[in-house]
């Protein structure tokens, strides 16, 4: 089974059972074979699989990337 | 694309028979082909051979390249949406974000075709026109048109889109 998410913003991307990409509102629910974007609710285990692979990632850019509101900036 | 030589006009003054591009449409019958210019006799074979009923052109939009097979031999009516496979870590492909080894179905052209390997039929086809006519042109609209891939000749669209600056002189230049 794909992957199904929840999206919480208005996002633009390609379900994998649509043929191109579009603007999608806010709590559509997708099948996503792809990289989950922070947008991305996961509704099954294949979503919470994905989120978690790249759970790192996402913790690692947190702490290289600078932020709005960092006093740096 | 295919030159031919014009045995009917006088020599110029190299002692050589003039020559004809034909980007679109066939050699008429008193054209030859140049000396070594294996595909241009094959053309001028294919067109001699079925004169009465021969397409608009040797090009075939639907599998991007010229197309000299007997024309009982046809293809499927509709065209399959090209799947690729990612062989980078990680890849675009259109807004969506891809790991290695998925394999995608996508129907525009692929703005990174280097990252993806070919799964079926229509996606080497996009990746081979990509490797031979899309340096250096911006590949517009979906391939994928009516359920039929749309590969256009590449003598046919116009000037190629350079991917340097045009000269800072010619600003000048042209006051």
């Amino acid at each position: 089974m794909a992957a199904r998410y929840e999206l919480s913003e208005r996002t633009y991307i390609k379900p994998d059972d649509h043929l191109e990409a579009s603007l999608h509102e806010a709590g559509a629910v997708i099948d996503y074979s792809g990289v989950p974007g922070r947008n991305f609710v996961p509704l099954n285990d294949e979503a919470r699989a994905a989120v978690a692979a790249i759970a790192p990632l996402n913790s690692s850019a947190r702490n290289v990337l600078p932020r709005r509101g960092d006093p740096a900036l | 694309m295919p030159v031919f030589v014009n045995p009917t006009l006088p020599k110029t003054v190299t002692g050589e028979f003039p020559t004809v591009t034909i980007d679109h449409g066939w050699p008429d019958a008193h054209l030859r082909a140049r000396p070594n210019d294996a595909l241009g006799q094959s053309i001028l074979d294919f067109a001699n051979a079925y004169r009465d009923r021969l397409p608009a052109s040797p090009w075939d939009d639907r599998t991007g390249k010229i197309r000299l097979v007997p024309l009982d031999v046809v293809r499927p009516a509709a065209d399959e949406v090209p799947i690729y496979r990612v062989k980078v870590p990680a890849a675009f492909l259109g807004p969506n974000l891809y790991t290695a080894g998925q394999e995608i179905s996508y129907p525009s052209w692929p703005d990174h075709p280097n990252q993806l390997e070919a799964v079926n039929e229509s996606a080497q086809l996009v990746l081979d026109y990509m490797g031979r006519h899309g340096a250096g042109v911006k590949l517009a609209g979906p391939v994928l048109r009516s359920g039929k891939l749309n590969m256009p000749n590449p003598a046919l669209r116009g000037s190629p889109v350079s991917p340097m600056p045009r000269w800072a002189g010619d600003a000048v230049a042209a006051r």
